[in-house]
């Protein structure tokens, strides 16, 4: 039996919007909207570099169903860099790019093996002779209720049997909508790899056999944070050997001053940050950062500076002519929402708001004017719990600074 | 809480300054400057902390000295007391709290005791001054009957300013049909993005469309260039044919030539062949002749050899005999050697023999016993003669000398006798000798007694003393001495003691010498009567004549001479000895001698030698027979050499004889037979040899001759074959045929020629085919028009596919879509924290007017209740109640008649005092809860006596309640108060 080497990437999200960046410069915007893409040409470029006998993408390739043609056109020209390298490519469509949406057909290039809205096995022989069953399935619509792995039936024929799957392993109810199943439905497959798609962290879920979400290529938002890559997976009859590689061209991390850190003067802090900002540019990726201290550590002046965002402006200045840039995204009071309030409990009608604004659950009364305007609830949408919570604090912020820095 | 103490360590003015036993209704009465405002500020201070650097209020920081700082002692509600104590520290200042019970705290405890108020709320509830007031001048309308409702909720304007603010903010952000705030701003640049995007999407579509479009185009193009291409390559066909043409024509031709020449087989070069075997055959048979004629000539030559055949029989032999030549010789040689050998050998012997003189003949002397044994005896017996004769000199020596010796002793002794005294002489001489020592010690007798008879006369005290007298002298001296010394130092008693011993020891010395010479003239007589006896005695002696010097001379030389006889003496009696010892060894060596003698006669017998000689040189003459024994057998041995040498000479020369017989031999020694032999052996092989080699010679011509006659067999079979390919059989008809072949050769040749041509023109033609006629001018223009028919159309269709292209490009690189699904996407998120943001205000607004209907509902009435109460004090009835419009939030008031008026409609004065009402109903509200001092600074002004009178009885009956501290400057207003309630600031 021969070796085999591939690489198993998921949820590139091609052409995904990036929300949560106001006001960039244009050269950093730009390159900020080509991640997505530069992240995958690195993907190809590492299948080249390690001479792979075939790529597998998990799914999610495109952000929506209306696919822009720009990211078809793009993936065209990286699987035609593939094949000529006599690299093939094994793609399945996931819930974002489903089959059952309306999108202009691109034809990709003779390499390309894309799985049809059934379980399927498409057969494989690589240039040394190693034989190879891969099983996959697209998603016919957005959801998909069933326990699709169950349809998968293991072909003999093949030195290795590898599965893709674009879907969540979870008993939990509420992600029952992406062909849910257990780490046990696939093991009892006897399968060699499971290349899995969907969740945007990276996780090995079993190691021998190997079942893995190579998490997505590129953040795209401040909870995707750190490193973003694929999987270059090498396969021996002994011995299967994975190594993570990483991708993404920006990098989103966030960073806590610790408490022992305080700074009286504006020239500590700065320098402190600017400090910060080049050891982030000595990852030789662009970052963008989002920076928290407390508020115990600064002096009022300074606090000032940072509730006022001109700090935050200083940090940013020239950041659009650097490369790779560190771009700061917020720059933030950690302990904002732990301050202890102290509206005299004493007096009846601070008593009487306190509660009122505890006990609020239901928001729909004090957002009403908003959220049934014809126009804006097309949208919005209702906020989320944390949301909810964050708003209160908020409230109750601006209640104890209104009432105790009057006079 | 009741302040109970007050200290002012140092603040504003004061340093070291303190307030005891405050009461509940507490006047603080002192003129502008006196610093009541600096109290009431410290007050406030001390229990909410120092007002910050940055703040509005004053901190009242003395300028001359550094205290700062102070404290209170409060009685809290439980009736504990408190002291608190803040001083200079952090910004608000270090506070120490300390318990009635012990408990010590900071801060923290601070906070508690008060319950969480803070300063803000404490001066809006319970501090009055003349700002509250002015306020209440200040708005008016709606905006002082929600100040007053504030003032009635919280005690100052906050609330209303408040609402006001998020209100304002949360239009700022969004109203529900606004264009301005920013929601509505961002909802519309929405809506805008959304179309765009749509717009974007529908060229999307279109992109399909156009995509197809030109697949169809490219299509079209690449079947008018197949066309276009067909025409260009049937041109080129036509123009082809037509140069082809003449050739072809040709090509008929030769075919037809060619078909007339018949069947023409000939080999590949058949000539070169041919003529290559008629050389080969040429050569062979030249060979062959040449071989031949050898043959003959050999055969003549080996008939002509003649051998002999006898040695040829022999050969053996005769090889051996020559060989052996050098052999024989040696042998002879060797015989000859031997032969001398034993004639020396024999003539030795003789000469030992005779040497020996043996009685015997010599040839017995093999049988002698020639043994070791006898040879050591023999040798044993020669060294013992040896011995002997060197014994036999000695003893001659010695016998020598001994007699010598003997004879020289005995003369020796003689003459010693001769000299020798008698014996009378020697008395003689002996008593001289006793004479003479008699004499001399009488004379020494007499000496002693002369001296001792001198001595006894002559000797004086003084010789006697002489040497005892110097040390007395000295003494006695010495004595005078210490007498006199003693006397001039005045020791008298000490001078006498001297003086008295040194007379006592001259008498001393004096008295001795006396003595002495007394006894001395006693002794002198029996001395005197010895000397002349031996005076006597010695005149006897002197008359002997002899000198008793000589005579003892004599003596002793006799006594030597005496001595020297014995001593000879007793030497010749030893010599005697020895002379008898030599005597008897003499004897013995003669019965040994003899001996020996004998016995070497004996063996010399055995040996038949001569008495003498076996007597004298009995070992050489053992040696001589030895060598004779060895010389006989010696002589033995090679007399059996010989033979053996005989014996092999003799074989030789028999073989010889042998031969003889067979062959005939010349010479006449055995050596010139033999060299005959072997000169006619060499030359009989030589002719053997020479035969041998012809005969071989011979053979190998016959081999190859065959060969060759082999080889010419093949050569005309090669030959005939050759001509069979050519279907000839002979030379002739071979070479007619070759004619023939080169002929048709030419002629395809030529045609192949044409043939090149006609393929690279491309053209196909059957060989044998009539000739289609070559083309014609029209044909090639109606052609030419086609193409430019196909030309024209084509470059129409191109242009039309480049513009698609165009189209189709703009919106694949056109991240136009991409940037607005971005822009959109973006947007939202905008839109969405921007909610957020306005959430906040809408929420707080929502709770803060809940909260508000809710207290208004609840407790605002309760408050009013009271404020109206305080109001009917205040106006003297004038007014009855205060009233809350729930609908509309404001306040209004009725008056006694029954009329209701809006708090702005009333006058300033009346305004005032439902100001005050509300607020000290407030504060009375509250303290229900927990009490704290109201501290009232001198505002009421503007109230005439009257109503001063009234605002007392409210204040008299807030202070059974709670504390209540009353800044004035104002004299007058003193009268109302107990005189022990009032303070006066110096």
């Amino acid at each position: 039996m021969e070796t085999i080497k591939f690489i198993h990437c998921a949820d590139l999200h091609l052409d995904s919007p990036f929300v949560g960046l106001n006001t960039l410069p244009n050269k950093i915007y730009e390159q900020v909207k080509e991640s997505t893409f530069r992240a995958f040409s690195k993907v190809v470029d590492l299948a080249i570099e390690f001479s792979v006998d075939f790529v597998i993408i998990a799914g999610d390739l495109y952000d929506g169903e209306d696919r822009s043609i720009r990211a078809q056109l793009f993936l065209k020209k990286e699987l035609e860099r593939l094949e000529k390298q006599g690299i093939h490519a094994f793609i399945v469509h996931g819930n974002h790019d489903h089959l059952g949406g309306k999108w202009t057909k691109v034809n990709m290039p003779s390499n390309t093996h894309i799985f049809p809205p059934k379980a399927k096995m498409i057969p494989f022989t690589t240039k040394t002779g190693g034989k190879i069953h891969l099983y996959g399935y697209s998603y016919p619509s957005k959801h998909v209720y069933e326990k699709i792995v169950e349809r998968y039936e293991k072909v003999d024929g093949a030195d290795y049997h590898i599965g893709i799957l674009h879907g969540h392993d979870s008993l939990d109810n509420r992600h029952y909508r992406y062909a849910p199943f257990q780490v046990t439905d696939l093991l009892d497959k006897d399968f060699d790899y499971w290349a899995l798609g969907h969740i945007h962290k990276t996780r090995i879920l079993h190691e021998n056999p190997y079942i893995v979400y190579p998490g997505n290529i590129q953040g795209r938002n401040p909870k995707e944070d750190g490193p973003k890559g694929c999987y270059v997976v090498e396969m021996n009859p002994y011995r299967t050997s994975v190594t993570f590689h990483e991708t993404n061209v920006i990098l989103w991390d966030a960073i806590e001053l610790t408490d022992e850190e305080t700074f009286e003067q504006f020239d500590q802090l700065y320098n402190r940050l600017i400090r910060l900002k080049e050891r982030m540019r000595r990852k030789k990726k662009s970052v963008i950062l989002d920076i928290s201290l407390s508020k115990k550590q600064l002096s009022s002046s300074l606090i000032e500076l940072v509730e006022s965002e001109e700090l935050l402006d200083l940090l940013r200045e020239g950041e659009e002519k650097e490369l790779p840039f560190v771009w700061v995204r917020s720059l933030s009071f950690s302990d904002e929402n732990s301050m202890s309030i102290f509206l005299n409990e004493n007096h009846e009608f601070f008593r009487e708001l306190n509660e009122s604004l505890h006990q609020l659950d239901n928001f729909e009364r004090p957002l009403a004017p908003l959220f049934s305007h014809r126009v804006a609830k097309k949208y919005i949408q209702p906020f989320t719990k944390e949301e909810e919570m964050e708003i209160k604090g908020k409230v109750q912020q601006l209640f104890s600074r209104y009432f105790s820095t009057k006079g | 809480m009741k302040i109970k103490e007050l200290t002012i360590y140092g603040y504003g003015k004061f340093e070291l300054f303190s307030l005891k036993n405050l009461g509940s209704l507490q006047v603080i009465y002192g003129p502008n400057e006196a610093g009541k405002s600096t109290i009431l500020s410290f007050i406030q201070s001390i229990l909410f902390g120092f007002p910050l650097k940055n703040s509005q209020e004053s901190r009242f920081e003395p300028k001359s000295h550094s205290k700062y700082g102070g404290q209170l002692v409060i009685e809290l509600d439980d009736h504990q007391i408190a002291r608190i104590e803040r001083v200079k520290g952090r910004a608000t200042g270090d506070v120490t709290v300390t318990l009635e019970n012990g408990v010590i705290g900071g801060e923290e405890l601070l906070k508690e005791i008060l319950g969480g108020l803070d300063r803000h709320l404490f001066q809006g509830i319970y501090s009055f001054n003349i700002h509250g007031l002015q306020n209440v001048h200040k708005l008016k309308g709606e905006n002082l009957n929600r100040f007053l409702f504030s003032t009635g909720t919280i005690g100052t304007d906050q609330l209303m300013e408040l609402e006001n603010t998020l209100e304002k903010e949360m239009e700022k952000r969004f109203k529900k049909a606004g264009t301005k705030p920013e929601l509505n701003r961002k909802l519309n640049e929405l809506k805008e993005i959304e179309t765009q995007l749509k717009r974007s999407q529908e060229q999307i579509d279109h992109y399909d469309r156009l995509v197809t479009s030109r697949d169809e185009m490219e299509k079209k193009l690449y079947d008018l260039r197949m066309q276009l291409k067909q025409i260009d390559e049937q041109l080129i066909r036509m123009k082809e044919w037509n140069r082809m043409y003449p050739l072809l024509v040709e090509k008929q031709q030769l075919l037809q030539d060619l078909s007339k020449l018949k069947e023409v087989r000939f080999p590949k070069d058949g000539r070169r062949r041919f003529e290559q075997l008629e050389l080969e055959k040429l050569s062979v048979e030249k060979r062959i002749a040449s071989f031949t004629e050898r043959k003959n000539q050999l055969n003549q030559e080996i008939k002509q050899l003649n051998i002999e055949n006898a040695f040829i029989e022999n050969e053996g032999k005769l090889n051996w005999l020559i060989e052996d030549l050098p052999n024989y010789q040696s042998l002879v040689d060797q015989k000859m050697k031997i032969e001398q050998d034993l004639e020396q050998l024999i003539d030795e012997e003789q000469q030992l023999a005779s040497k020996l003189d043996l009685g015997c003949p010599v040839n017995e002397v093999e049988r002698f016993d020639l043994s070791f044994a006898v040879k050591d005896t023999i040798l044993d017996l020669m060294s013992r003669k040896e011995f002997l004769k060197k014994q036999r000199k000695e003893l001659d020596q010695q016998d020598e000398i001994i007699r010598f010796k003997l004879k020289e002793k005995k003369r020796e002794l003689n003459d010693l006798v001769k000299k020798k005294l008698p014996d009378e002489e020697i008395t003689k001489l002996k008593r001289i000798l006793e004479n003479e020592g008699e004499r001399q010690l009488l004379e020494k007798e007499k000496r002693w007694i002369i001296n001792q008879l001198d001595e006894l006369e002559h000797t004086p005290f003084q010789n006697v003393n002489g040497n005892f007298r110097m040390p007395k002298v000295i003494g006695i001296f010495l004595m005078m001495v210490f007498a006199i010394t003693s006397l001039l130092f005045n020791y008298y008693e000490m001078a006498i003691a001297f003086f008295s011993s040194t007379i006592i020891m001259i008498l001393f010395f004096f008295g001795m010498g006396k003595r002495e010479s007394k006894g001395k003239s006693t002794s002198n007589l029996p001395l005197k009567n010895r000397l002349e006896q031996v005076e006597n005695k010695l005149k006897e002696k002197t008359s002997y004549p002899f000198d008793p010097y000589q005579a003892k001379m004599l003596l002793e030389k006799d006594s030597d001479i005496e001595k020297r006889i014995e001593l000879e003496r007793m030497n010749v009696r030893l010599l005697e000895d020895q002379f008898e010892q030599i005597t008897i060894a003499n004897e013995k060596w003669e019965y040994d001698w003899n001996r020996i003698e004998k016995e070497l006669k004996q063996i010399g017998d055995l040996f038949y030698l001569k008495p003498n000689i076996s007597q004298q040189h009995l070992p050489e003459s053992f040696d001589l027979l030895e060598k004779i024994k060895n010389i006989q057998m010696e002589k033995k041995r090679l007399t059996e050499q010989r033979r053996h040498l005989d014996e092999m000479l003799e074989s030789r020369e028999e073989q010889i004889e042998e031969l003889k017989k067979q062959m005939s031999i010349q010479g006449t020694s055995y050596h010139e037979r033999v060299l005959y032999l072997k000169q006619k052996m060499a030359a009989v092989k030589e002719q053997y040899r020479k035969r041998k080699e012809l005969v071989d010679q011979k053979e190998e011509l016959n081999k190859e001759l065959n060969s060759l006659k082999e080889e010419l067999r093949l050569i005309d079979e090669k030959e005939a074959q050759l001509f069979k390919e050519a279907n000839s059989d002979s030379a002739d008809s071979f070479l007619a045929m070759e004619e023939k072949a080169k002929r048709r050769a030419h002629y395809l040749e030529k045609i192949q020629l044409i043939e090149k041509q006609i393929e690279i023109s491309g053209i196909s033609v059957e060989s044998l085919q009539p000739l289609s006629k070559p083309f014609t001018e029209s044909a090639f223009l109606e052609m030419e028009e086609k193409k430019k028919e196909l030309k024209s159309e084509i470059d129409r269709l191109e242009q039309q596919r480049a513009s698609i292209n165009y189209e189709i490009l703009q919106i694949e690189q056109g991240g136009i879509y991409s940037d607005l699904l971005q822009k959109f996407h973006q947007a939202k998120y905008e839109f969405a924290e921007m909610a957020k943001a306005w959430s906040v205000y809408a929420t707080a607004y929502y709770c803060l007017r809940q909260s508000m209907e809710k207290y208004k509902a609840e407790k605002l009435p309760k408050i009013l209740q009271k404020a109206s109460e305080y109001f009917r004090i205040l106006t003297e009835g004038s007014y009855s109640t205060i009233h809350l419009d729930r609908k509309k939030d404001v306040l209004y008031v009725q008056r006694a008649d029954g009329l209701i008026f809006s708090p702005d409609e009333l006058s300033q004065a009346t305004g005032e005092q439902l100001y005050v009402s509300i607020r000290f109903a407030l504060a009375k509200t509250l303290n229900e809860r927990k009490k704290y001092p109201l501290l009232i600074d001198d505002g009421f002004v503007h109230f005439d006596e009257r109503r001063l009178k009234q605002m007392m009885l409210v204040l008299k009956d807030l202070a059974k309640e709670q504390q209540i501290f009353f800044f004035t400057c104002h004299k007058s207003l003193l009268s109302f108060f107990n005189q022990e309630a009032i303070i006066h600031l110096p």
